[in-house]
């Protein structure tokens, strides 16, 4: 039985620190914290969970969920994020596929998978020494319909199972869910941010009650959070591997600048 | 929703090489091959929030496309400040 040593979240985008040096600082310096409470638990594998930003899943085949297989991973370059690879683990990301299919979900596989920002961007910060193998999940949250919360929330479920049935004993993971918290884009009220909803959704997980998100229809969270606010799905995943468990904020900024509320959680390391 | 060769020309822009380039230097041959009535090339030129909007573009093919053709936008959302003066990798 493998176990799991760290679950983190965080938002997964920068843009200029132009006029908002003091909240980006915030924010650089909040992810780079995370990074630090993630390596200081010694991961062989790092489960990173996000959307796509349709560089990849786009309308030409749209998977609900999709597992990167590969050996390698090279970022698809948007933002101007380093092309520089990172190694992947297709032995783990088999196990959960696998898993998935008997917990009732027929995941799409990827072997030519290129990270862009939603996955790339954070790992700058979470692992900047790329010594870390990694298995990507994606959430197709650009797909109509996109998947539920409580159908992420399930998978979670699949995931935790895949972690302490079918890994090897004595291998350690660690789960990055990225991606949120609010904001419209490109629809009516772009470019505004909830802080309500961003501190009720990480309150909830920090303090086990997930479910309750969970149950949140996607119309509820596009509504209070935006369609980008869906990306909390990813969250939902990360919190359903270890259900109740308590955690702390790490950082949050609401920045209109960007279109959007920027935070990050760590739930209790092992 | 727009009609899906609008979206498949935006979501081939940063994938075929040469496309982006060609779409700056001869649009109509692009729009040609794509088969876009007069009202989605217009759209297309104008690259606004409100254009693409009208045509119902996905808000994230909306973002892609922008990006191809504002460089400020692009300037923007890109992490060459911090990894010049942030350190990041």
């Amino acid at each position: 039985m493998a176990k799991i040593v760290s679950v983190v979240a965080t938002s997964h985008i920068l843009m200029s620190p132009a006029g908002v040096e003091d909240r980006a600082r915030h924010v650089v310096n909040g992810i780079k914290e995370i990074g630090r409470r993630v390596r200081a638990t010694n991961p062989d594998i790092l489960v990173v969970i996000s959307s796509d930003h349709m560089f990849n899943l786009n309308l030409a085949l749209q998977p609900p969920f999709c597992v990167g297989v590969s050996d390698t991973f090279v970022p698809f370059g948007d933002m101007d994020i380093a092309q520089l690879p990172r190694r992947g683990s297709r032995e783990f990301a088999q196990a959960f596929v696998e898993r998935a299919a008997l917990s009732g979900f027929d995941l799409a596989k990827a072997e030519e998978f290129r990270p862009d920002h939603g996955i790339a961007l954070p790992l700058t910060m979470i692992d900047p020494d790329r010594t870390i193998p990694i298995v990507p999940l994606l959430v197709n949250i650009n797909m109509d319909p996109p998947p539920t919360p409580s159908r992420c929330y399930t998978l979670g479920s699949a995931l935790r199972a895949t972690i302490e049935s079918d890994r090897p004993e004595g291998e350690r993971v660690a789960i990055l869910a990225t991606g949120g918290l609010s904001h419209w884009l490109n629809i009516p009220r772009h470019g505004e941010v909830s802080e309500q909803f961003d501190r009720r959704v990480m309150n909830a997980i920090i303090s086990g009650r997930a479910p309750e998100l969970a149950r949140m229809s996607c119309a509820d969270i596009v509504e209070q959070g935006g369609n980008g606010g869906l990306e909390i799905v990813n969250w939902l995943i990360a919190a359903a591997t270890v259900p109740g468990r308590s955690g702390e904020i790490i950082y949050y900024e609401p920045i209109p600048e960007w279109f959007t509320g920027m935070g990050g959680i760590v739930l209790a390391a092992a | 929703m727009a009609r899906y060769v609008v979206h498949k020309l935006i979501q081939s822009l940063f994938k075929e090489p040469g496309l982006l380039d060609r779409l700056k230097s001869e649009p109509d041959a692009v729009y040609d091959a794509y088969g876009l009535t007069v009202v989605e090339r217009d759209a297309f030129s104008a690259a606004s929030p409100s254009a693409l909007a009208s045509l119902d573009v996905h808000p994230i093919l909306q973002m892609h496309l922008m990006l191809a053709r504002n460089p400020q936008m692009a300037e923007m959302i890109s992490v060459k400040a911090y990894t010049a003066e942030w350190g990041l990798q």
